[in-house]
């Protein structure tokens, strides 16, 4: 199979399962959750044999062309959708989160993935990129996961009874996992920043160059290394983590959004 | 004779007031000699009884054209009704609408509170006594087994009994929502009543570990808090108690409100991080409304613990419709089965015909051919391979059209007719 239909299978998966979740928010039926899972599934499979495909192909050059980074932005948001969903019983999420992994898959498929330069990736990285990637990805799920918990703290405190209330198991339980997802995130952002630095070193021959990208993600590293200290040992939790987490992510955009406006090196995956 | 039918009669919270209900009732020993008394009238062939206090539901299988007349006349001689009464007041179904029936009541769909658990072991005792007494045969054990089978189906695929719908439980359900596991949490209870003791009974049950009890007089505090096993606090102390409660329950007689933000809000700020659940079932109100606006403050009074009811009772009837979906499957099911076990008896009667034909044929001509044992088995197994294959489209046709609900009973009819079956 070529990449092309991998990818337009993964995102018509992702909206089949963005659907569902959709209709499970609305009509509350279990059974649109599990069909909602399933696609996210079967998703991820065409998702990670999309992006075998092509490496295979246009060889690692592929990963800094847009088409690759949404590949690799959606195969991560969902793995870790995956992860936690389906540990803790959150489908709910999957109606906040599977949109996201929908519009990246579609936005790969439109993008072009012709690699200019084909830089030596080599182990180092493969690291580098992936962790960054999941690192991401576990700050999103933690920010929407952070959404749900205002939502549903606002429902119990205005004594709102709805799908929130009926299907989310506790506060305390979505509280956990959005700190649970951010210590997961910090955790391969710090690999991610340490490879980066290596793999630098072995490119450009210097470890630290005080590229805006460079200097951006030891700002996000800061903040959620500082949001973990606050939650242990300030007692900002329940709300004030779920604030600062989207916050973060906020943080994040701006971040990726400004350093793709204005440079043009191998940070802005331009084609 | 006619088909073989599943009927149901039976009283309901739904179709009648309980002073009827409780006239029709069966208990003990009575419902043992009217178990026996209708297994011996002629046409009935199996029965069995529910009797609970919502319901009673007369489960028999009849071939009669009217099955229910006799039955009729047993409730009249019984217990003293008239005919107008039973006409007013049962329902009556037959064949597919008694199969859903029986497998809606198991599941506690037909309950009064949707998805009560009670009504599982009332008809698990109602098929036990019926299959002691002999009075459930083939037919209502297959049923009952299969309603119980769908029951427990319905009861862990939906949530059809998982949300609570009493206000105490409504309570624990809070709790839980806000807290997730209840392990290691702290209640206190201030003053007493029947509702506020219940809820604090259904925490501790779920895990809530340490009581505290205060009362305006200690006397009674320490009454109560040996009864939960708790610790005794004057009204006095209350701030101290706040401090270490993680859920608290109000229910005093004071005219004023007990908890008001000079009292809870220094107590919930030396508790950094940990949210309190205050539930107010004092009427009027103990508890100050203004505090529901303050940070880490959950605040329920009983009208919003009532509210929760309520919406946990619709949410129940919406499962209600996804386990609807499960029974269908299970009384398509059922019938199914129902209707080749009715065939089974004339499937066996054409087998028996064809090898009765056979053996004549082959005692007869088999004599003059002069063959060897081993021709002479050859000759028997290509016989009966030609039965086997002839006899094979027409039955499995017949048993197909015998489980379709149209037209059966023509098909069955031909059947017998082109075949020469059932001298009847």
């Amino acid at each position: 199979m070529n990449a092309k239909t991998l990818i337009y299978s993964t995102a018509l998966l992702y909206a089949v399962s963005t659907l569902h979740y959709l209709l499970y928010l609305v009509t509350k039926k279990e059974k649109l959750a599990i069909v909602g899972l399933y696609a996210a599934r079967f998703g991820f499979l065409t998702n990670l044999a999309a992006v075998a495909v092509l490496l295979n192909f246009s060889g690692s050059g592929v990963l800094f062309t847009p088409k690759g980074a949404f590949l690799l932005l959606s195969i991560s948001v969902v793995s870790v959708f995956l992860f936690f969903s389906t540990k803790h019983k959150l489908s709910l999420s999957g109606a906040f989160l599977m949109p996201w992994a929908s519009i990246f898959a579609i936005l790969s498929s439109f993008s072009s993935g012709i690699p200019k330069e084909q830089l030596p990736v080599g182990a180092v990285g493969l690291i580098h990129i992936i962790t960054a990637f999941l690192g991401y990805s576990a700050f999103i799920f933690s920010a929407v996961l952070s959404i749900i918990y205002l939502i549903f703290d606002k429902h119990l405190r205005k004594k709102k009874f709805s799908i929130f209330f009926h299907k989310l198991p506790s506060l305390s339980l979505v509280e956990s996992v959005v700190y649970h997802s951010i210590t997961v995130g910090f955790f391969f952002i710090t690999v991610s920043m340490f490879a980066g630095a290596v793999w630098s070193q072995k490119l450009f021959g210097t470890y630290w160059s005080w590229h805006p990208k460079q200097i951006m993600t030891l700002i996000t590293w800061f903040v959620y290394a500082g949001i973990i200290h606050l939650y242990l040992y300030g007692n900002w939790k329940g709300k004030r983590l779920c604030q600062l987490s989207i916050a973060g992510l906020i943080l994040i955009v701006i971040n990726f959004a400004g350093i793709n406006l204005l440079s043009r090196d191998i940070h802005s995956f331009k084609g | 004779m006619g088909e073989l039918k599943l009927c149901c009669l039976g009283v309901s919270h739904k179709t009648a007031p309980v002073s009827v209900r409780e006239r029709f009732a069966f208990k003990g020993e009575e419902l043992e000699n009217a178990l026996l008394t209708l297994n011996s009238l002629p046409g009935i062939e199996e029965c069995m009884i529910l009797s609970t206090c919502n319901r009673v539901e007369i489960y028999f299988t009849s071939r009669k054209e009217n099955p229910f007349s006799q039955v009729y006349q047993f409730l009249i001689d019984k217990k003293n009704a008239d005919l107008e009464e039973i006409n007013s007041f049962f329902y009556r179904k037959t064949e597919e609408d008694a199969v859903r029936h029986g497998f809606y009541v198991a599941s506690s769909l037909d309950s009064m509170i949707v998805g009560e658990p009670q009504i599982v072991g009332q008809f698990k005792d109602a098929f036990s006594t019926a299959k002691d007494l002999g009075t459930a045969g083939t037919i209502l054990c297959r049923f009952c087994e299969t309603a119980l089978k769908v029951s427990k189906r319905v009861r862990t695929e939906t949530g059809i009994s998982k949300n609570a719908v009493s206000i105490s439980f409504a309570a624990v359900e809070l709790a839980r929502k806000i807290f997730g596991d209840l392990n290691g949490k702290s209640v206190a209870i201030i003053g007493a009543g029947e509702m506020a003791e219940l809820a604090v009974k259904h925490l501790v049950s779920n895990g809530a570990s340490r009581v505290f009890v205060v009362n305006r007089t200690f006397e009674r505090a320490l009454k109560l808090a040996e009864e939960f096993g708790g610790e005794a606090y004057s009204l006095n102390d209350l701030e101290e108690v706040l401090k270490k409660s993680d859920i608290v329950i109000s229910s005093t007689g004071a005219p004023g409100y007990v908890l008001t933000k000079e009292n809870v809000i220094p107590a919930l700020k030396k508790r950094p991080g940990r949210p309190m659940f205050l539930i107010d079932i004092a009427v009027p109100r103990d508890i100050d409304p203004s505090l529901s606006d303050v940070e880490g403050l959950y605040l329920y009074d009983i009208d919003d613990l009532q509210n929760v009811v309520e919406s946990n009772i619709k949410e129940r009837l919406r499962e209600a419709e996804v386990a609807k979906e499960i029974i269908e499957d299970y009384v398509k099911r059922f019938l199914r089965w129902m209707r080749e076990l009715e065939l089974a008896p004339l499937i066996a009667e054409l087998k028996e015909k064809a090898e009765a034909i056979r053996l004549e044929v082959l005692e007869k001509r088999l004599p003059k051919l002069d063959l060897t044992p081993e021709q002479r088995q050859e000759v028997e197994n290509i016989t009966r391979i030609i039965i086997n294959k002839l006899l094979h489209q027409p039955i499995t046709s017949v048993k197909k059209k015998a489980t379709e609900s149209e037209g059966r009973h023509q098909v069955v009819q031909f059947f017998r007719e082109i075949f020469g079956l059932g001298k009847e």
